[in-house]
């Protein structure tokens, strides 16, 4: 059984398990009636949003694959010549 | 046992290759989120693909490919944190984290500062700025809470599949998550997001 009164760092704990599966009828009351009350957690709340939204934006626009995270060409070269690579050019 | 013929060499290499450029990049990404390091993440990568060359003939497109060669590359990390196990559990267990949380909230737990609203995004102008920032706060968070975070919401992972890889239960998996939130969302407050009316303070 949930209780009824939260801590902020329960209702920050909810909020983000909130993002990635539903919450049970009690919890959500519960945090619903905290919110109402906490700022902080409000903004906590919403900034979570914000976090989730730009990232869910910036995975789809690609903005995510900077050349940071893509495999070094060194080391698509190394590891292609491993399978001894179908760039050797063929003679005649 | 009727076994299917099993393909030539030169298939597997043709495939390997194709694997290799089709999903080099996004095996990499993969590896770094659980790895952290670029260059250990290159080898997994290599031993991905060179386990997959080697399993070539019992792909039997059950799965999609990209789907096998993740679980391959998962299978290769968990043998990994496997080798490091003493490191692994000393100074990264998921709840090696009060002290961040205490630094929050104080001992009734309430806010010791609540943090500022973000200003919600205007079209896509800083979007760069997001990331850098973004970039810069992830490389500042404990070890498997950047993996729980890259994995789950970068990579679009599910929660099962990184219990799985990070060896931990699903309660676990939403500490890790919160304490990474926090952290991240402090950081990020910090450098400057999304406070144009200014924190008081």
């Amino acid at each position: 059984m949930a209780k009824l009164h939260l801590t902020c760092r329960e209702a920050t704990e909810l909020l983000s398990r909130g993002l990635d599966q539903p919450l049970g009828r009690p919890e959500r009351m519960a945090l619903w009636l905290h919110l109402i009350i906490c700022r902080g957690c409000s903004h906590f709340g919403r900034n979570l949003r914000v976090l989730r939204d730009r990232i869910v934006t910036g995975v789809r626009a690609g903005t995510v694959s900077s050349s940071a995270q893509m495999l070094s060409a060194a080391a698509r070269a190394r590891i292609g010549a491993l399978f001894g690579n179908a760039h050797k050019p063929r003679d005649q | 046992m009727s076994t299917p013929e099993a393909p030539s060499k030169t298939e597997a290499r043709a495939a390997a290759t194709r694997w290799l450029e089709q999903y080099g990049d996004r095996l990499y990404r993969h590896a770094l989120a659980l790895v952290r390091d670029s260059a250990q993440a290159e080898d997994l990568v290599q031993d991905t693909l060179l386990a997959a060359f080697a399993a070539h003939a019992s792909f039997r497109g059950e799965a999609s490919e990209y789907t096998w060669l993740v679980r391959i590359l998962r299978n290769r990390v968990t043998d990994l944190h496997r080798r490091t196990r003493e490191v692994a559990l000393s100074h990264l267990h998921p709840d090696a984290d009060e002290e961040f949380l205490d630094r929050l909230f104080d001992e009734r737990g309430h806010w010791r500062d609540a943090p500022p609203v973000w200003s919600s995004p205007e079209a896509g102008a800083d979007q760069r700025d997001f990331w850098r920032i973004l970039e810069l706060c992830l490389g500042l968070l404990p070890e498997r809470q950047v993996a729980a975070f890259r994995l789950l919401e970068l990579e679009g992972a599910d929660s099962d599949a990184v219990c799985k890889v990070l060896e931990v239960s699903a309660s676990n998996l939403w500490v890790l998550m919160h304490r990474a939130r926090a952290r991240l969302m402090r950081c990020m407050t910090e450098n400057g997001l999304g406070t144009t009316e200014g924190a008081d303070g």
